[in-house]
């Protein structure tokens, strides 16, 4: 071998490996002392602080009033036990522990009996079961081969069939402490990890409340709290436009989570679920506190810093008066059940009258009532929801409209005359007016409500040509979308835009080949409407051609801590124009005077000429045919529009009263409800003159002039 | 070498006890968490792998391991053969497919081919001698050396177990570090790693598209989870924040036995196992640590010895090849835990519960005490001397 080449540098090499290794080690020791030494002070104290436990206070949801400032809808709080297991859920052992320390503070029930009952033997079972490891061991033995085979629940329940009364027996179930512990054991396996489970929120007394709430340290995930409930003061008075909040059991909608969980709301948030609690849930809700505890290992609080100041949600003041509304639900009802009971077999598919009333000159909705009858139960119930749900056949009353059209349309003019006689097209039958008036006006025809009248406007409208039984000629299909833009104008077809989250806007019908169809639409017997949209129509025409949204809330108020008073005003609505009627104001004095003259000369006057508000109206019986019980029944819808006082008009109203029974429409439930609602209006209004101030009332006309917006549908 | 004695090199036995004590004590207090019905469970587990791993230990430092020299290729084939079993009827795990079911203990192949792998591998370098080798011998020894790791390497990376890999990895290269190969060859090797590790640490920071559609998920967010702890809180940062938080508290003295708030109130996962150095360094404190870590240095350092004393080149390399094995489970383990490596799947030797790396780590202690016992001490030097 080469002696150059034989030279082993092992023992240097391994030497310096060595040095390597103690390198890595002293690294290591390094590394620990900055761990340890120089940053250990700043880890313990983020360890003893770790425990920061953050609690939400819900704060009490806006509260509403009345138009004179009483309260529909008010707060109580609640106290309520909640529980929040970790993630990954407690031991059976931590949650007995929690049960029994909870049952030593509060009762699941107040007295020992419904404290027993609530007890059944599954439950002394799976205590016995959960309480000692010997007593799993224990059962499990007494398990056969097969049932050792058994996947886990049915495994389970046959562990616990085989538990005996002998077994926990050896408790003495005579003992409420341990009732209640078990009890509460209950509601706490019931909870899901990372999730509030209310354990108690009815009957919780207030030494419980507290006792529990001093004693949070020591009851891990367990909560006492401070909920609102809603109370209503006038009772289901108007309740279906308030609308209801969701339990905070059931938190924010599941289908609308993301919605919900981006505007900062928590799972358990309750939130308006309808009506007016879900249209102005965002000044209702409020904001609620946030508060962060800082507690060490043993769950004493160091201290808690209030990371967001709660606020009050803001109340509302509504437009309606309760004591005018509490009327006319009982005016309406009273009407209903009077005018059924008449003649029963007649009116045997009669069930609904409803009405709405607005102030023209604001679009304040003064009432909203609707009665209906539940034929099965033989029960009047208030459905006042139905004025903006349910869309009825509507028929003369919208004649106003059609004249309207026509002068917009330039078809008619004032003083326009018409033959009226009957009119008959090819394949159909006739049509004509309730009696043949033959050379009419314009305002007659609103008078006397002529059918005919209207047929001529649409059928000049659509251009056609008409000769007795043969078809119409030349029609031209646009004319409905003519007429229905122009009735859009009205608020007929479309949306009123009241301020709740939904309203329907009637069923608009498809067929347009048939010319016929259309004379019908003219006089209000083809596209359905709803209650409001007709008191929208008629508020249009008594508030010269400008149509309003209705409006239920009136202003938004801050609180101010005392519920009789209300706080400063956030924010007041002025009256919202949609449109105006897009014709020359002297066309609507004249649909004015005409709607005046159906009270004192025309359909209406047997019931309206001696009433001394002088009222407008205009009235409508629409033929109501469908199928029921296999044949086809004819009823009638009846309708009434009007506002009063004719020269300036404070309410505007809608009656539809569907399905009547044919025959002695004259002796009108919807003229008996229409003339004691118009009495009774007046007469509160009196009666606040006199005793409590009401609210100011802003002038409206200038303020309307200047906002008015064209809609465009 | 006395037939009376037991084979036993009391040094390391006494180092071995302290390591076992402070593994016992710990896993008690860290298991807390996992066995509410009986609290020995896991200790009482554990002292029976310590006596059959001092059991096996003691039947490894008997046998000759010069005999082994010629033979190591047969343990090699075997520990092949059971790796290939894993990836055929391997029990899966946690998402990795790391043992071999046999029915009264499971057995983690990759364990017992960490150590055939380094006796092979010693084997081959006591072969090539130890004078220094010229640049092509030493190209083809590395070669081979290289040839012979891939393949285990390839079976276990594909598990996966990142961290075993890398641990054979550590002990290869470092048996190829102090051995006669040429220095080219290992300037070579040493600048092959640094421009490895520079790519890496390249595409982490500007390619990382890249990365993350070559590296498993799972890899790529512990190292996400180590390089930011606070960033990655709710993953491995979890983990690793909650270790650190348990241990940075512990201060000097630690809070006290059975006491740590992190461990016993669950925050910190796997107390007994991989994370055991958390509950020694929350409960015992950096008193604690830093014993525990010197105990490390001084097995360490006994086994150097041991070493620098063997008249058996197979023997030195045998030594080194475990110190290799030791030393990287031993700082990745611990550097994991505070925030010094990313967190991979490692157990603290000697001190961890568990069965599998308990009883290799014994082993492989066996074979040092069994080159301790056969080294013959020479008044005057000697031939056998690789000085």
């Amino acid at each position: 071998m080469a002696k150059k080449k034989k030279r082993t540098t092992i023992p240097i090499r391994l030497n310096v490996f060595f040095l390597f290794v103690f390198l890595l080690f002293s690294v290591l020791i390094l590394q620990l002392g900055v761990v340890q030494i120089l940053n250990g002070e700043e880890a313990r104290e983020k360890l003893n602080e770790t425990e920061n436990t953050k609690s939400t206070i819900a704060v009490p949801r806006g509260l509403m009033y009345d138009r004179y400032g009483r309260l529909v809808l008010d707060n109580e709080p609640v106290r309520s036990i909640t529980y929040t297991p970790p993630k990954n859920g407690d031991s059976n052992q931590t949650k007995l522990e929690i049960a029994d320390k909870l049952a030593a503070l509060m009762r699941m029930e107040e007295s020992d009996e419904d404290l027993d009952e609530l007890i059944r033997e599954r439950d002394k079972k799976e205590f016995w079961y959960v309480y000692d490891r010997e007593h799993r061991l224990a059962v499990q033995e007494r398990l056969s081969e097969e049932d050792s085979e058994l996947d886990a629940s049915a495994r389970y329940q046959r562990e616990l069939d085989l538990i005996t009364a002998e077994d926990y027996n050896m408790f003495d179930w005579s003992d409420p402490h341990l009732l209640n512990t078990v009890a509460i054991k209950k509601e706490l396996d019931q909870a899901f990890e990372l999730s509030a489970h209310t354990i108690k929120n009815e009957g919780v007394t207030e030494e419980e409340y507290a006792l529990i709430s001093e004693n949070l340290g020591e009851l891990p995930g367990i909560d006492a709290k401070i909920d609102w409930n809603r109370v209503r003061p006038y009772g289901s008075l108007f309740q279906s436009f308030i609308g209801n909040v969701s339990s905070s059991d059931a938190g924010i909608p599941r289908d609308n989570q993301e919605y919900y969980l981006n505007l900062g709301y928590s799972l358990n948030d309750r939130v308006g679920e309808s009506g007016l609690e879900l249209s102005y849930e965002s000044y209702l809700r409020g904001r609620k506190e946030i508060i962060q505890y800082t507690t060490d290992n043993d769950g004493n609080i160091l201290g808690t810093n209030t990371v967001r100041e709660g606020q009050s949600g803001h109340d509302l003041v509504l437009t309606v008066d309760m004591d005018f509304q509490a009327a006319l639900d009982e005016i309406v009802k009273d009407e209903l059940e009077t005018y059924i009971n008449q003649d029963p077999y007649r009116n045997r598919f009669m069930s609904d009258a409803l009405v709405a009333v607005l102030d023209p000159q604001t679009g304040d909705v003064l009432a909203l009532s609707a009665a209906h009858y539940n034929r099965g139960d033989n029960e009047y119930v208030d459905e006042a929801y139905r004025t903006i749900y349910d869309a009825h056949i509507p028929g003369s009353i919208v004649k106003g409209a059609t004249v309207l059209t026509g002068y917009q349309q330039d078809v008619i003019d004032i003083g326009t005359v018409f033959n009226d006689r009957p009119i008959k097209i090819a394949g159909t039958q006739v049509k004509k007016s309730w009696r043949d008036f033959g050379l009419i006006n314009d305002l007659g025809a609103l008078e006397q409500s002529s059918n005919v009248y209207m047929f001529e406007i649409a059928m000049r409208i659509s251009g056609a040509t008409y000769n007795y039984d043969e078809p119409l000629y030349n029609f031209d299909r646009s004319s409905f979308q003519t007429m229905r833009n122009s009735f859009h104008q009205f608020g007929l077809g479309s949306k009123t835009g009241i301020d709740l989250p939904f309203e329907s806007t009637g069923y608009v019908g498809t067929n347009i080949q048939d010319g016929g169809l259309l004379l019908d639409y003219a006089i209000g017997q083809y596209d359905t409407f709803t209650t409001l949209q007709l008191a929208q129509y008629v508020s249009t025409i008594a508030n010269d051609g400008y149509r309003l949204s209705p409006r239920i809330v009136k202003e938004v108020r801050e609180t101010n801590g005392n519920k009789e008073l209300l706080g400063p005003v956030l924010e007041s609505y002025s009256p919202n124009a949609l449109n105006r009627i897009a014709v020359d104001e002297r066309y609507i004095e004249r649909v004015q005077q005409g709607f005046r003259q159906a009270a004192t000369d025309g359909t209406g006057r047997t019931h309206w000429a001696n009433n001394p508000y002088n009222v407008a109206i205009k009235t409508g019986t629409a033929q109501n045919e469908f199928t029921e019980d296999g044949a086809k029944q004819y009823t009638n819808n009846l309708t009434l529009v009007g506002y009063a006082p004719f020269e300036e008009p404070e309410l505007a109203f809608a009656i539809v009263v569907p399905r009547a029974g044919v025959g002695n429409d004259q002796n009108g439930i919807h003229h008996n409800i229409g003339n004691r609602l118009v009495d009774e209006y007046f007469k509160i209004k009196a009666e606040h003159n006199q005793g409590i101030t009401v609210s100011e009332d802003e002038t409206l006309a200038d303020g309307v002039a200047n906002t008015v917006t064209e809609e465009n549908d | 070498m006395s037939q009376k004695k037991l084979p036993i090199d009391y040094t390391l036995l006494f180092l071995l006890f302290g390591l076992f004590s402070f593994g016992l004590l710990a896993i008690y207090s860290g298991s807390g968490q996992y066995a509410a019905d009986d609290p020995t469970y896991f200790i009482k587990r554990q002292l029976v792998f310590i006596v059959i791993g001092l059991i096996a230990m003691m039947v490894v430092a008997f046998v000759d391991f010069e005999l082994l020299e010629k033979w190591t290729w047969l343990f090699y084939l075997a520990g092949i053969m059971m790796l290939l079993a894993v990836e055929v009827i391997g029990i899966e795990r946690n998402g990795s497919q790391r043992w071999l079911d046999f029915r009264f203990i499971e057995l983690q192949p990759s364990e017992f081919m960490k150590i055939f792998l380094v006796m092979h591998i010693s084997a081959l370098l006591a072969k090539a001698g130890k004078y220094r080798l010229g640049f092509k011998e030493s190209l083809f020894v590395t070669f081979k050396i290289f040839a012979y790791t891939a393949i285990p390497l390839y079976l276990i990376l594909n598990q996966p177990d990142l961290g075993t890999t890398l641990m054979i990895l550590f002990s290869v290269v470092g048996l190829i570090l102090i051995s006669s190969l040429s220095l080219k060859i290992i300037a070579i090797i040493i600048g092959t790693g640094l421009l490895g590790l520079g790519t890496v640490i390249y595409l982490f920071l500007y390619q990382i598209e890249f990365l993350e559609t070559h590296v498993p998920s799972h890899q790529l967010a512990r190292i996400y989870g180590w390089l930011d702890p606070q960033g990655h809180s709710q993953g491995f940062g979890y983990q690793l924040q909650q270790a650190l938080l348990g241990i940075g508290s512990g201060q000097l003295s630690g809070s006290g036995y059975t006491d740590g708030y992190q461990v016993q109130s669950g925050r910190i996962p796997e107390a007994h196992t991989d994370f055991i150095f958390a509950v020694i360094g929350e409960e015992f404190g950096f008193i604690g640590t830093s014993l525990l870590v010197i105990f490390f240095f001084l097995l360490i350092y006994r086994i150097i010895t041991i070493a620098f004393q063997a008249n058996s080149l197979f023997g030195v390399y045998l030594c080194i090849g475990v110190i290799g094995l030791l030393t990287f489970q031993i700082f990745q383990n611990i550097g994991m835990t505070i925030g010094l490596m990313p967190i991979t799947g490692l157990a603290l030797p000697f001190v961890s519960y568990g069965g599998s790396a308990l009883l290799t780590n014994m082993l492989a202690i066996g074979l040092v005490t069994s080159v301790h016992l056969r080294t013959k001490t020479y008044m005057f030097g000697n031939e056998e001397s690789i000085e």
